[in-house]
């Protein structure tokens, strides 16, 4: 009797979710993962005896599974709390934020980035002023010590072996919550301190003025980490700031043209973080016609660069920002007459130095 | 599965060879005419031997499918195996055939052949129906992946099996078990060994971590799937043997042979090992048989040299402890035999996993400290740290402390009506975490599927 009860138990769970699925309808799009969800695979011979079929019908069959946001959650919370894994995918969060956690290194095997930005300076900068300015990984405001730890180990190798750059140390004037929730990037209306510390580092005077900009703000904002972590995040603003200056600059990309400031057709985009200066680019130029001097910047920067350089080029005449992810570095005197008048500034993330393979 | 308990019980082999047939066809549309193809050279050969039973035809027919069953598997699996090797032997130039493999043809055709060569020896009757012996042959729980079912241990089974709601929970409680097991465990064990062939910050005890990570996901994946064939037939009305007896908790490389894929060593010993003489013909025939039975278990494992020399390694540690250590069995202490046996497995299976032998050896090198690789990094400290709790629950899951806990549990009164009600929500439970690690991921490889 009591296995009769205990397999009806099961198999009243088991059929019980069947039947829920069979009956749901299918979902085009999921808004949580922010991605198109596998619809019911169209029925052809050639997909039935390819085996496509079967595939797709699987990948559909898992898309469409009911409940699948709670089935997600549930498996975090077993890798979290009963697995006590540090990070789920690379991703974890903590207090209220997702973070994707940066594939620290032993700081040793940094001599690699640290030779890589030698050959460059070596190559196009030997006489000119150089500034190296790190920016901190979001986990280094996060409750995880491994994390802070790895980033104050980063900024040490970094300072002791960049020993002939002026080292701009950015970490003090950072935390949370200059940073998005769901994002891994910095919000470009609490880098005024940043721009600042940038300015003063590199021995400006600093003529930024803060309350000069005007507020634009989407409502709406999901990072680029939301869909991959399955814990309710609630919807950012995502401010871009606007000074009267910025209508008058040039802005340039060399592989793409043309440019403004801001791409807001971008905001509804998956990446909405691609607003600011259209998102990557290898080479751009940033020409601001409205200061009175002729100082020139080249800036070799990730992702970060991208909300910043437009409060940095309230300084500047020109800015060439330069991301060597996307153009290698042997071929910058292609494009760029480098001088000696220029300051060169390394304006890059932890995250990217840990990966600094993907530099060219 | 309703649509079986339904049917009245004389087409209930109807049922299940066709919902196998449509099973066999979800995973390979074209193949499952090959499975019909095994299916009947077996059936019709079978026929003959018992029609000419111990006379000179019976031997021709078994000769026939032997060379069939074979000439198949040969065919699809070894083809490329041996033009590779003819050209790099010959300096020749034949095209590879490319042919894809049939999902679990090592499996049945091994199946095939038992059944046939049992009817050979007297030791099984040729099943009059065609029905009946597809229906074995096909039987959805265990054909792609085995176990390698003996007919005579299901034949009875074939025609007069029960259904009972004792079975069904005793099936049902081993698949849920054998889904988490692979899904859950082998996976997530799957996820970290791989980490070895992504990092660039490596070091000695990444690749040992990892390499007991491997040696974890191949005995979940594996033993999780016999679980799930096992707990299947249960529910169905087979009793299939036990495939996986806590490997991993042997003292010796002899013993842990009897405890991993059990089916495959008796099938290599019953119709291998045991034809060739086992080891009645002298010591030195008994080591050429151990050689060429594990040689040809490692070729039965992949169509690559990695899986030959992983095979021809065991044959070398059974030989040496047949010579020196079996007979001194009680002379080594526990712990000792434990630590041996599991150092031996590891290493045999960075020889399993990587085909390239340069990379086994760049592998075995690290491990032993003979690179430049430090002994620590970052990312290996990160991950050791990250997956500790789940190595605590693989090496305890891969022990039966957990199982004679629970028998404990289950002489006294109270004790079984705590599991009465732990057990059903237990299963439950892991089979929801189970559904979410699907729903969840995509990493869902199986490792035996290319066998």
């Amino acid at each position: 009797m009591m296995n009769k009860i205990k397999t009806i138990s099961i198999l009243i769970i088991v059929y019980s979710l069947t039947f829920m699925n069979i009956a749901k309808a299918d979902e085009e799009i999921s808004l949580w993962e922010r991605r198109k969800l596998m619809q019911f695979p169209e029925i052809t011979f050639e997909e039935i005896f390819s085996g496509k079929w079967f595939l797709d019908y699987e990948k559909y069959s898992l898309d469409q599974m009911i409940f699948r946001n709670q089935f997600r959650q549930l498996k975090l919370w077993f890798e979290e709390s009963v697995l006590k894994k540090q990070d789920v995918s690379g991703l974890f969060s903590d207090k209220g934020y997702i973070f994707k956690k940066v594939d620290y290194k032993n700081v040793e095997d940094l001599d690699k980035f640290v030779n890589y930005i030698h050959s460059i300076k070596g190559d196009y900068f030997a006489n000119i002023n150089i500034h190296f300015a790190l920016i901190p990984d979001k986990g280094f405001f996060s409750e995880r010590k491994d994390i802070i730890e790895s980033e104050l180990e980063t900024l040490e190798y970094l300072q002791e072996n960049f020993t002939e750059f002026n080292f701009i140390d950015l970490f003090n004037f950072l935390e949370l919550e200059d940073y998005y929730k769901t994002d891994t990037h910095w919000k470009q209306d609490k880098i005024h301190d940043v721009v600042e510390a940038i300015i003063e580092g590199m021995d400006y005077n600093i003529n930024y003025k803060k309350n000069e900009f005007n507020i634009n703000i989407y409502k709406d904002f999901l990072g680029v980490l939301y869909g991959q972590f399955p814990i309710k995040a609630e919807k950012e603003s995502l401010v871009y700031l606007d000074h009267p200056d910025f209508s008058k600059f040039d802005i340039y990309d060399y592989e793409k043209g043309p440019k403004s400031i801001y791409d807001e057709d971008k905001l509804d985009n998956m990446d909405s973080y691609d607003v600011f200066l259209s998102g990557a680019s290898p080479i751009l130029e940033i020409n601001n016609p409205t200061v009175d001097n002729n100082e020139e910047l080249i800036v070799f920067r990730d992702s970060f660069g991208s909300s910043i350089l437009p409060l940095l080029s309230l300084q500047y005449k020109k800015i060439i920002a330069v991301d060597t992810r996307y153009v290698p570095a042997e071929f910058l005197e292609d494009y760029i007459n480098f001088s000696e008048k220029q300051d060169v500034l390394f304006l890059y993330s932890t995250s990217i130095i840990h990966n600094y393979e993907t530099l060219r | 599965m309703v649509g079986y308990f339904l049917t009245p019980r004389p087409c209930k082999n109807a049922v299940l060879f066709i919902f196998s047939l449509i099973f066999y066809f979800v995973g390979e549309p074209v193949f499952v005419f090959l499975l019909l193809v095994s299916i009947g050279i077996d059936y019709f050969h079978s026929k003959v031997i018992e029609r000419h039973f111990q006379q000179k035809k019976a031997k021709i027919a078994l000769v026939s499918s032997i060379l069939l069953n074979v000439g198949l598997l040969s065919f699809f699996k070894y083809s490329d195996f041996i033009i590779n090797n003819l050209n790099s032997m010959f300096s020749l130039s034949i095209p590879l055939l490319n042919i894809p493999l049939p999902i679990g043809i090592s499996f049945f055709t091994f199946q095939t052949m038992s059944y046939t060569i049992d009817v050979y020896r007297g030791e099984a009757k040729a099943q009059k129906s065609f029905l009946n012996i597809g229906t074995y042959i096909a039987l959805f729980p265990q054909l792609i992946a085995g176990p390698i079912v003996k007919y005579k241990t299901i034949s009875k089974e074939l025609t007069e099996r029960k259904h009972n709601f004792e079975n069904a929970y005793v099936g049902l409680s081993r698949f849920i078990v054998g889904l988490g097991k692979k899904v859950i465990l082998a996976n997530s064990f799957g996820l970290l060994a791989n980490k070895i062939d992504l990092t660039t910050d490596p070091s000695v005890l990444y690749y040992w971590m990892t390499s007991l990570a491997y040696m974890l996901q191949i005995y979940y994946d594996f033993s999780g799937y016999s679980d799930m064939a096992i707990g299947l037939g249960k529910f169905l009305g087979f009793n299939f043997l036990e495939n996986f007896s806590y490997p991993y908790i042997s003292k010796s490389i002899t013993e842990f042979w009897r405890r991993w894929h059990i089916s495959l060593g008796q099938w290599f010993r019953d119709y291998v090992y045991i034809p060739l003489g086992g080891n009645r013909a002298g010591k030195l025939r008994t080591y050429i048989n151990i050689f060429v039975v594990w040689g040809l278990t490692g070729l039965w494992h992949g169509a690559s040299w990695n899986f030959v020399l992983w095979g021809l390694f065991f044959a070398l540690i059974l030989s040496i402890e047949k010579t020196f250590i079996q007979n001194k069995n009680n002379s080594i202490p526990n712990m000792l035999g434990h630590a041996y046996t599991l150092f031996i497995v590891l290493l045999s299976f960075v020889l399993f996993r990587y085909q390239n032998l340069g990379t086994v050896l760049v592998t075995y090198k690290t491990m032993f400290g003979i690179t430049n690789i430090p002994i620590t990094s970052h990312e290996s400290i990160y991950y050791l740290k990250g997956y500790f709790v789940l190595f605590a629950i693989g090496i305890i899951g891969a022990t039966p402390l957990v199982k004679n806990y629970f028998s404990k549990l289950l002489n006294n009164m109270k004790g079984k009506k705590l599991i009465n009600i732990l057990e059903p929500a237990y299963l439950i439970f892991v089979f929801l975490l189970s559904t979410s690690y699907l729903v969840d991921g995509s990493f869902n490889p199986f490792l035996y599927f290319r066998f």
